[in-house]
């Protein structure tokens, strides 16, 4: 009960929080943007949330359980908001939208691609929930989120031997919001730190990781008959995680392995959602990516990787945009150009 | 600064090592280049690839982009910023659809599939067959066993006794936040030593070193060493200690795991129950 509680929560919220956001951003054309758009945004927002409450325990001392519930009582407010900013703006400004359902043939190709696409990720969701070959060098998050869970504090005790810290923790370490958006999940939904961390969240991350390539691959193939195309982009999306899992620091492995970590989140979801917002030229919501990759692994002095993709798409679609400027003012009639 | 060039290009190497995805994006970007229109999405995804790739692999560049992410990560998450699962994708997608052909027919239907499963045989040799990294059977039995000694200490000594045992134990001793420990993963695992400034003491890593020995053939331990180390260990703040029925293998033949025993059970106070393949020593 509690686990499907959980799912669809953090299922539905989010999708409510990311029409919100969308329609405050982009107002009419907020219905252009999937619901793979909503899902991933609204998790961005929750994100955020959960690092502000964080740094109200770390910085004003407040217990976990009181961190909890103002965690939870925010992630309802900002979705019931946002519900109803998208209500109220679609209200006023109707939009046009497709008068006959766009009818979806099913061909034996595309059901043959389905397949191929539903496979692997049946295989990698048994594998991430039966949490046999989870990676833990160099990783704590679980014994950091019961530390929490069980001290009522946060970074009250060391994770690793129960006992109260004596030299201190790093402040890089200390400003990160995801252990305590792990426990908050805990704290309210009644699930232990394992199963969350090991089980739940990696799920949660390949359905979002998942979601950045269909977006991706619905910009690169975008015409009409090029479905096809999309889907067996997603095959190869999918067998490149299947394949990936040789080292710590690929996709694959992070995805089967360790899918709770922060550089997998990025890695997996913040940095392709990146592409797939700079690929449409949609750049204000990457922005809310910049913030939510700094709330979710440590980038101190540097700005995060999201936040070097979009300087790097932004200039690219900058320098071509004044090459294609270039070309059409030598190419265009002389009249135009005021001679004779 | 040259050190740090030498450990981007050392870290390129072994990026490449176990599997070949790396070079499988530099072959997508080049077959990309040649084949799509440079204007629009396509033109922008597989340019900015690129470049980023260059960037990457070249020394000094990727230095620039190890300081930028900072020293609390290594070579391989300068990665971060390539898309290389999506130009894969995009390369062998674009491949197939160019080479497959149109129409109906064995002959077709033959040569299309040829095509596909060339593609994917291509992506697993570069994927080192797909083979996955962690022993998962492995994994799994010293987790089921690690949780079946603590339940029992459990039983025995109650939720938050403060433990130590070998680290095949204590690995996930911590997993429920509720009992403390003499040493934490971060002992045997020194990436761990990066989340905090906690240092152990000379006597808990001698007992630690001394803990994780119990089983070594070469080394034979008396029973005087092994009642020190374990009024050393209570000492040092453990309420229970689990240690392995096997040390008693390494005992001299004039003492006997019987010896052993009583030796241990004449502490005042000192309780010593056998687990399976373990004695738990509770100080009450």
């Amino acid at each position: 009960m509690n686990i499907c509680l959980f799912f669809g929560c953090m299922m539905v919220l989010p999708i409510i929080t990311g029409r919100g956001v969308f329609a405050i951003l982009y107002r009419s054309q907020a219905d252009k943007f999937h619901m793979a758009d909503c899902l991933i945004t609204g998790w961005l927002v929750t994100i955020g949330l959960a690092e502000g409450v964080h740094l109200a325990a770390v910085f004003l001392g407040w217990p976990f359980s009181r961190v909890a519930q103002l965690w939870m009582v925010a992630t309802i407010a900002v979705a019931v908001v946002c519900g109803g900013v998208f209500l109220l703006i679609e209200r006023r400004e109707p939009v046009h939208r497709r008068q006959q359902l766009i009818k979806k043939e099913i061909t034996p190709l595309r059901f043959g691609l389905f397949l191929a696409f539903a496979l692997p990720v049946i295989w990698q969701i048994v594998t991430i929930v039966s949490q046999e070959s989870v990676y833990r060098t160099g990783d704590l998050i679980v014994e950091t989120v019961e530390s929490f869970l069980q001290t009522n504090a946060v970074y009250e005790v060391n994770p690793l031997t129960g006992r109260a810290y004596t030299a201190g923790i790093p402040l890089r370490i200390r400003i990160l919001g995801l252990p305590t958006f792990y426990g908050v999940l805990c704290a309210i939904f009644g699930l232990s730190g394992v199963d969350l961390v090991w089980k739940y969240i990696p799920v949660f991350v390949l359905v979002l990781s998942y979601s950045a390539y269909r977006l991706i691959a619905e910009t690169l193939f975008d015409k009409k008959n090029e479905k096809d195309k999309q889907l067996l982009f997603m095959v190869f999306v999918a067998l490149i995680f299947c394949v990936g899992d040789y080292a710590y620091g690929m996709d694959g492995f992070g995805l089967l392995h360790c899918g709770y970590q922060g550089v997998t989140i990025r890695n997996l979801v913040l940095v392709p959602y990146t592409f797939a917002l700079t690929l449409r030229r949609k750049w204000a919501p990457v922005l809310l990516v910049v913030l939510a990759e700094a709330c979710v692994t440590w980038t101190f002095y540097g700005l995060g990787a999201s936040f070097l993709v979009l300087i790097g798409m932004a200039g690219i679609r900058l320098l071509r945009g004044k090459r294609a400027q270039r070309q059409w003012q030598v190419k265009r009639p002389r009249k135009n150009r005021g001679e004779a | 600064m040259w050190q740090m060039v030498e450990r981007a290009w050392s870290g390129w190497i072994q990026y490449t090592d176990d599997g070949k995805l790396a070079a499988l994006v530099l072959a997508a970007i080049v077959y990309l280049l040649f084949t799509i229109k440079w204007m629009g999405p396509k033109g922008r995804l597989v340019i900015y690839a690129g470049i980023m790739t260059v960037v990457c692999i070249c020394p000094v560049t990727a230095v620039v982009l190890m300081r930028y992410q900072t020293e609390f990560y290594d070579y391989r998450w300068i990665w971060s910023i390539v898309p290389v699962t999506a130009v894969i994708a995009l390369g062998v997608t674009l491949f197939i659809a160019e080479q497959c052909k149109a129409g109906k027919g064995g002959r077709v239907f033959f040569y299309n599939a040829i095509v596909t499963l060339a593609s994917v045989a291509v992506l697993f040799l570069c994927g080192g067959l797909g083979t996955g990294s962690v022993d998962a059977a492995q994994a799994k039995n010293n987790r089921a066993h690690a949780e079946c000694i603590l339940a029992q200490v459990r039983q025995q000594c109650g939720e938050e006794a403060c433990l130590w045992a070998p680290a095949d134990i204590l690995e996930y001793a911590r997993l429920d936040g509720k009992r403390e420990l003499l040493y934490g993963r971060n002992m045997w695992d020194a990436a761990l030593n990066a989340y905090s400034y906690d240092t152990y003491n000379e006597d808990e890593n001698e007992l630690y070193r001394w803990m994780e020995h119990l089983d070594d053939w070469a080394i034979k331990i008396s029973v005087e060493e092994v009642e020190e180390y374990v009024q050393r260990g209570f000492a040092a703040g453990a309420e229970c200690i689990l240690l392995p029925t096997e040390m008693s293998d390494w005992l001299p033949d004039t003492e006997s795991e019987t010896v052993l025993l009583e030796r241990l059970k004449a502490h005042e106070g000192r309780e010593v129950t056998l687990l399976e393949g373990y004695y738990l020593l509770e100080q009450k």
